[in-house]
């Protein structure tokens, strides 16, 4: 794929809150890598003008409309032309899983599908409309004003679920590729499947690939190893439980899936480098 | 447990067990409780349909959109413990913001669409985005959560529902609460405490609130004697009309009457 470098301004998405729905937005930085986030979830955004997005494999360019894609893919946007806005806000895995029918609803989502909208389901008022307030509404708005925002964000994202369509230039089936299909498919089995006991054989002969071969393949389109991806699934799990929860590290430690406080407080020490209870209390300050 | 949608104008007093989120296009008039509440182009009015109200359009270019949500559902919802006030027979509006009306009446239309398509999953989406939005309503008057806030099981709210539907049915004759516990067929004490938690009053005094709201409406829209509306209403008595009349309105059925057409012909 050739990357047009010059004359492109990348746009990061960097500013979050902690816990619960998180907003961003869209702001000029210099060059910037392609980057994952560090709380799993789905990134509903919406385009006014045209972006591009690459992805690990290819590029997606988007005129005015609104999609949605798994955030644990390595994204970048890149703004092609002047006055576009994006207006972006991601919806917490964990949260998305508790949906109804969610599993059928978000099987392409995770497989690593970027989700477009079918034309004029919604009228684009409505969506200028919303975006803004969403995404002030989590940054500014009060305990009531979030639940609510979460309800719309959800109705938002299950019309575009349904009504989606493959990319206008390409026919589905052929336009994604075979890495894509299998690291995909081992993306949403890990992201469904992480809070019990998994191996990675396991999620090999789910995607019906060699052990060897998913690693690789896997390492190679995400950036990290299929393991390092489930303990980020745990840890985010669990920081997400320790923060809204009053549950005991031990409880959280099962829930989350590590299986043991040992686990639990190993993860937390090599890649946050705090302890669970300190977490906790640094959130709830 | 669908919600339904209306376009068409009552004729008569309508009583729906459940709430009404109306988009006032073009302008609304809500008879309510003897009184009038005028709805300009692109309000939003949310209130209890269970008591007996009349809706119409302002003139005959508005055409209001209503989308109920039956009881069942609005006590399932999160929001549960910001309905009290509606309970209690309040009319929530929301001014609206000329800014965002074209996107109001988009998102009304929408959920028509939805709501009456096949869709399971759009019709979910829609009832999100309607529940949604009752609640933006509530919060934008500045209704807070009150008492139990706590989201009611489906079952509870089940019956909480029949037991009313029941009550609308049968609020002209007496009505002991084994009655109704024996119609909705669950025990007394269980549907006492759900009622009480889905109201926040006790059920007695919703089914006063119930006879009073009719009382109110009678006593303005006919010139039926009080005693005549004692009857239509559903006390057995007038001194029980008189009383609650005291305790929850603050006046007498006769100067309710009276300072109601005052009211209405200086509007």
């Amino acid at each position: 794929m050739a990357r047009k470098r010059a004359n492109e301004r990348k746009v990061c998405f960097d500013e979050r809150t902690t816990g619960g729905l998180a907003f961003e937005l869209g702001r000029t930085l210099g060059e910037l890598r392609a980057h994952r986030h560090c709380h799993l979830s789905l990134e509903l955004v919406r385009v006014e003008g045209r972006a591009c997005w690459d992805f690990a494999e290819e590029r997606e360019v988007v005129d005015d409309g609104v999609i949605l894609f798994f955030s644990a893919l390595p994204h970048e946007i890149v703004v092609c032309e002047p006055g576009t806005r994006v207006q972006a806000v991601a919806i917490p895995l964990a949260e998305a899983l508790a949906w109804a029918d969610a599993p059928q609803l978000l099987d392409r989502v995770l497989a690593g599908e970027l989700i477009r909208e079918l034309d004029a389901t919604i009228p684009a008022l409505v969506d200028a409309d919303s975006f803004p307030r969403w995404t002030h509404a989590l940054r500014d708005g009060d305990a009531t004003s979030r639940e609510i925002t979460s309800l719309e964000i959800e109705a938002r994202a299950i019309r575009l679920l349904r009504a989606r369509r493959p990319r206008p230039d390409h026919d589905p089936a052929l336009s994604r590729s075979v890495t894509m299909v299998g690291v995909g498919g081992a993306l949403r089995f890990i992201a469904l499947n992480f809070m019990r006991p998994l191996t990675v054989n396991e999620v090999a002969a789910e995607v019906g690939w060699r052990r060897d071969h998913l690693m690789a393949s896997f390492r190679r389109t995400c950036g990290i190893s299929v393991w390092q991806f489930v303990t980020q699934l745990r840890l985010s799990e669990a920081q997400r439980l320790l923060g809204e929860t009053t549950a005991s590290v031990r409880r959280i430690s099962d829930q989350a899936g590590f299986g043991s406080p040992i686990r639990l407080y190993d993860a937390f020490h090599r890649h946050l480098a705090t302890t669970p209870a300190q977490y906790r209390r640094a959130i709830a300050s | 447990m669908r919600a339904l949608l209306e376009h068409d104008v009552h004729a008569s007093p309508t009583r729906h067990v459940g709430l009404s989120l109306v988009l006032a296009r073009g302008g609304a008039v809500l008879e309510w409780m003897g009184d009038r509440e005028v709805a300009a182009d692109g309000d939003v009015l949310v209130f209890y349909s269970g008591y007996p109200h009349h809706l119409s359009a302002a003139d005959d270019d508005a055409s209001p959109i209503t989308v109920r949500v039956p009881l069942a559902r609005a006590l399932c919802s999160s929001g549960r413990g910001q309905l009290g006030r509606l309970f209690e027979g309040a009319v929530v509006r929301e001014p609206s913001d000329a800014n965002r009306r074209a996107a109001e009446a988009a998102g009304f239309e929408r959920w028509q669409v939805e709501l009456s398509g096949e869709d399971e999953c759009l019709v979910r989406a829609a009832h999100l985005d309607v529940e949604a939005r009752v609640r933006r309503a509530l919060a934008a008057c500045g209704a807070t959560a009150t008492g139990d806030t706590e989201r009611m099981g489906t079952s509870a709210a089940r019956s909480v529902a029949a037991a009313a539907a029941y009550v609308a049915e049968h609020v002209l004759e007496p009505l002991p609460v084994e009655r109704i516990a024996r119609a909705v067929d669950i025990s007394s004490k269980t549907m006492l405490a759900s009622t009480r938690r889905a109201f926040g009053m006790p059920l007695t005094q919703y089914i006063t609130r119930l006879r009073l709201a009719e009382a109110r409406y009678l006593l303005v829209s006919t010139d039926l004697p009080v005693l005549a509306i004692c009857h239509r209403a559903g006390f057995s008595s007038t001194a029980r009309m008189y009383d609650a009349f005291d305790r929850l309105v603050g006046t007498t059925p006769g100067r309710f009457r009276r300072d109601a057409a005052w009211r209405r012909s200086r509007s």
